[in-house]
């Protein structure tokens, strides 16, 4: 099941990397649904909190990789986001689409929170209030995959 | 509690500190050090396999798009790019026809010194085909002190000159020149080294017949055709060589006269003052 579990979250990330290129050619950065923090609200809802920091680790480092942003400040944002969203699993119905949304839009929050707290301890990266058109494009895109993800993994019977 | 327990029990806040510490490490190097520039190149290389055929695929479309519209812009870059390699090119030859005065100007005053003559470089600019062998345009660089039946010779490097016509008309700075090949040039010539003279008459071809010669005239087939010196054209100018003897109707020895240069390629040509 480990193994299982392990190959079909390689697929998801791949298909994220997939999907991440394809939004980063179609909008700009200030529309771009950030399926990263996605996937980490749904390993933090669905799956457990040990595997929330692992995945926003692993996430925030292909993230940083990809993307020409400052090496590690999406490393941490994203464990950062990973661990806290991770404290809500077993804690809510996270079959209600209503705490599906707002778990996104709680993630969203702390991620750009916690963005603008770096940028303001590191004069290297500046926030771009823009950004936060973002969360608006993340909602309704991450709602959508969030259900897709769910499929996927009820499928497989790894939830 | 030991610190494994304490590991065992709290393991996402530990995982946690241990990647925050990671990122912290990153975040700090990637302003001190280089290091962490290979470690970035390495994950790159790693995710490149993923990466970049789904860039590619991604990005096709969408540069070819960016193509498209760029057409209109490279349209009018074209023509402007045309227009600007036109004037270049115009001015590239003349350029070259200028460095080709220069040089024939700077040849002829050379030669002018060499020999003690006044010369005048000029360009072949018509001929006629139907007067293809009797007459050519020139134009003079030098025209003021031009006049009638100066001689007009072509130049070989180092040292060989070869008689071409004289002066026809004169307008401006175009001249007509009556090429020696005309069958009304007639000019005095003489057998080189050979106290032999006669006319060199033209037959519209390359070959011109060299008339009046005594029958006890020593001409041979070989013999070098030059200017006699009589009138104002300066003697033993090369013409052509004799390729023929016969005896002419009127009682007269008669040699045909072969040029000995290309009277079809003529180009650049020099009058000389005598």
């Amino acid at each position: 099941m480990k193994i299982k579990k392990f190959f079909v979250t390689l697929v998801v990330l791949f298909f994220i990397i997939i999907f991440d290129v394809l939004f980063s050619k179609l909008c700009p950065f200030y529309l771009r649904p950030n399926l990263w923090l996605v996937y980490i609200t749904f390993v933090a809802l669905f799956l457990n909190h040990t595997e929330a920091v692992i995945v926003g680790f692993v996430s925030g480092l292909i993230y940083d990789v990809l993307h020409l942003t400052l090496f590690g400040i999406n490393t941490f944002l994203l464990t950062t986001t990973g661990y806290l969203l991770g404290w809500l699993n077993k804690h809510v119905n996270e079959s209600l689409y209503k705490v599906q949304m707002l778990s996104i839009l709680l993630s969203c929050i702390v991620y750009n929170t916690l963005y603008f707290l770096i940028s303001q301890l590191f004069n290297t990266t500046k926030y771009n209030f823009l950004i936060l058109l973002s969360v608006f494009s993340t909602f309704i895109v991450g709602f959508l995959a969030l259900q897709i993800l769910v499929m996927l993994y009820k499928k497989h019977n790894l939830i | 509690m030991t610190i494994r327990d304490f590991l065992r029990k709290n393991k996402p806040t530990s995982l946690f500190i241990f990647f925050t510490l990671l990122s912290i490490i990153f975040l700090s190097t990637e302003t001190i050090t280089k290091q962490v520039h290979s470690i970035r190149v390495f994950l790159i290389y790693f995710f490149s396999a993923s990466y970049l055929p789904v860039y590619k695929i991604v990005s096709y479309p969408f540069d070819t798009f960016d193509k498209f519209v760029q057409l209109s812009y490279l349209y009018e870059e074209n023509l402007k790019l045309k227009q600007l390699v036109k004037k270049l090119y115009v001015d590239k030859l003349y350029y070259d026809a200028l460095i080709e005065e220069k040089n024939i100007l700077q040849t002829v005053n050379k030669l002018s010194k060499k020999t003690g003559y006044k010369l005048c470089p000029a360009k072949v600019i018509s001929r006629d085909y139907k007067s293809w062998y009797d007459e050519c345009v020139i134009l003079i660089e030098n025209f003021s002190s031009v006049t009638k039946d100066l001689p007009v010779v072509v130049y070989f490097p180092p040292d060989k000159f070869y008689f071409v016509g004289r002066i026809w008309d004169v307008e401006k700075n175009v001249a007509k020149v009556l090429l020696v090949s005309n069958p009304l040039s007639m000019l005095p010539v003489k057998i080189k080294n050979k106290p032999v003279y006669g006319v060199l008459i033209g037959e519209s071809s390359v070959k011109l017949s060299m008339d009046y010669l005594l029958l006890e005239d020593d001409v041979k087939i070989g013999d070098i055709v030059v200017t006699s010196g009589i009138s104002n054209i300066p003697e033993g100018i090369e013409i052509g060589k004799v390729i023929d003897i016969d005896i002419s109707s009127t009682g007269f020895k008669k040699a045909v006269v072969k040029l000995s240069y290309n009277i079809n390629a003529l180009k650049n040509l020099i009058i000389i003052f005598p």
